[in-house]
């Protein structure tokens, strides 16, 4: 596929270009931040923007752009690792739903239903409040409700794949069922998988927010973009800035995978972009 | 297995248990809550619908012009902004900046009728700007849909004007899906009211379920996800029946 092509699209274009830069500040956040994160100054608390801190600084006279790019590591691994546990189990669930259909089908269609119809917030609330909170618990969560979407998404595209000639050819020739996933079900699925993939990253993004902002997700001192509101809440009476650059970065980041999204679908699977218009 | 059976008679009667934290019937303790959280989803689709349905007919109806492209920006920022942090920015605007709304807090509808729809209205518009931003995108889709079709042109050709056309059949048809996804999104809604009634301080449902699950009160929180269960089952069945008056060549055997 040519760049040029990818490009046209404005959707991706902005998505992508979005997404570069959430990545790029994540990475430069891991070796370059203007002043420590976590580090207490009272001296300089409550500073609005200024020459010395662009995004000013919270009540502990931490400097806000600092964490704010901090934030963005966070939120892009419990992307990562929500989407990686979504598409990881809901692509080896999904597939045995399609190979061995009857009871296995059933089994894991049904579960993955009452997983799907139960709201996502409650239960990542419930399994963080379980487990405990913190960020890996609550990456843990956010993952465990990506299942059934992946699953799902596997089964319905690769059930029409299993019936394709050249499948049949494969399995003739002697090919093992694992085999034949990954050499011919999953390079056919990979695109929507790709596409639904970029949207829970986003979701993934709002979700973590919101446990944190709950208290649920990533916990003191750390930064996490959704804390950061919640803390923000109690001064932004004097310290407006406090509550608009943190809400801005999720806005952006989620806006930026939403856009990104939206242009690979509309790319790699007009079929399927046809259908989301649709619904 | 005895204990469940046990459970499952008290529950047909209307009894949940005890609370532990409270040690009061969860039936009343959910009934009194359910005050804040039923009025809050109600007003916050109202509001969903009263801002989404406008700018998708509208937008449908000016299909890439400037005006489409600013709803269509809309709906997609609509749909990246955390509801609770909208909820912030609300207040910010009217509860600091202008002193016209409580930032928080709730007044029992006993007392002050008026002052309880104010302390709702903020956090009810910022449950419902994010759930209109995929109400506008989902109207605009099935009117546009719908305003290809031959009845449409028929109608047209025959003379009638352009607002019976749009309002008495297009927009008759094309609102199907639109109640199909205000019924998908209810169960959202109840979700979703457990962080915004944390930022306004409402003593709703979703705050008792979350205050339960720090408590670990499991018969509170088994009986809000019970009630969750019911009210999502209960608003697809009226959803179901209210397929039937919108368009009345839907049947149910």
């Amino acid at each position: 596929m040519n760049f040029r092509r990818l490009f046209r699209n404005i959707n991706f274009a902005i998505g992508f270009f979005i997404m570069l830069t959430i990545l790029f500040t994540a990475l430069l956040s891991m070796a370059y931040t203007p002043f420590d994160p976590n580090r207490m100054n009272l001296s300089e608390r409550f500073q609005a923007p200024n020459g010395t801190h662009w995004l000013g600084t919270d009540q502990y006279g931490r400097d806000i752009l600092s964490r704010v790019m901090k934030g963005a590591v966070n939120s892009i691994i419990v992307g990562l690792v929500a989407v990686s546990i979504g598409i990881g189990f809901g692509i080896l669930l999904g597939s045995m739903a399609a190979f061995y259909k009857k009871w296995v089908d059933e089994a894991i269609m049904r579960t993955s239903d009452v997983l799907y119809g139960f709201p996502a917030v409650l239960s990542a609330i419930l399994i963080t409040s379980i487990l405990g909170p913190g960020a890996i618990n609550s990456m843990m969560a956010i993952g465990i409700f990506n299942i059934p979407i992946f699953a799902r998404l596997t089964r319905a595209t690769s059930l029409s794949i299993w019936e394709r000639d050249y499948v049949t050819s494969a399995k003739a020739i002697g090919r093992s069922d694992a085999g034949i996933v990954w050499k011919y079900i999953l390079p056919n699925i990979l695109s929507s998988l790709i596409v639904q993939g970029t949207v829970q990253f986003a979701i993934a993004i709002l979700a973590e927010a919101g446990l944190s902002y709950l208290g649920l997700g990533t916990q003191p001192p750390h930064a996490s973009w959704g804390r950061m509101l919640q803390e923000a809440q109690t001064f932004m009476g004097t310290s407006v800035w406090l509550a608009i650059f943190p809400g801005c970065a999720i806005a952006l980041a989620v806006l930026g995978f939403n856009l990104l999204g939206d242009g690979l679908r509309d790319i790699l699977d007009p079929k399927l972009a046809r259908v989301q218009q649709k619904i | 297995m005895l204990q469940y059976l046990g459970y499952m008679k008290n529950l047909v009667m209307g009894d949940l248990g005890r609370s532990i934290t409270y040690d009061v019937p969860i039936s009343s303790l959910i009934f009194s809550r359910l005050q804040v959280t039923v009025p809050l989803a109600v007003l916050s689709m109202i509001f969903a619908i009263l801002i989404s349905i406008p700018m998708g007919i509208y937008s449908s109806l000016h299909r890439n012009r400037v005006g489409d492209y600013g709803i269509m920006a809309f709906s997609q920022i609509g749909l990246a902004v955390p509801a609770f942090w909208a909820g912030i920015l609300l207040i910010l605007l009217f509860a600091v900046t202008l002193h016209w709304l409580p930032a928080g807090g709730f007044q029992p509808w006993q007392v002050d009728p008026m002052r309880t729809l104010g302390s709702l209205f903020l956090p009810a518009l910022s449950l419902g700007l994010v759930r209109a931003a995929v109400l506008t995108r989902m109207t605009r889709s099935s009117m546009l849909e719908v305003l290809g079709e031959d009845y449409i042109r028929t109608a047209r050709s025959k003379g009638l004007p352009k607002r019976k056309v749009v309002y008495k059949h297009a927009f008759r048809n094309a609102i199907i899906p639109v109640v199909t996804i205000v019924g998908l999104q209810a169960g959202d809604l109840l979700a979703g009211a457990i962080i915004i009634e944390m930022v306004f301080h409402l003593p709703g449902v979703g705050r008792l379920v979350f205050e339960a699950i720090g408590q670990r009160d499991l018969p509170v929180i088994q009986g809000v996800v019970l009630l969750i269960a019911m009210m999502i089952v209960l608003i697809n069945f009226v959803i179901d029946i209210a397929y039937r008056y919108l368009d009345p060549r839907i049947r149910y055997e």
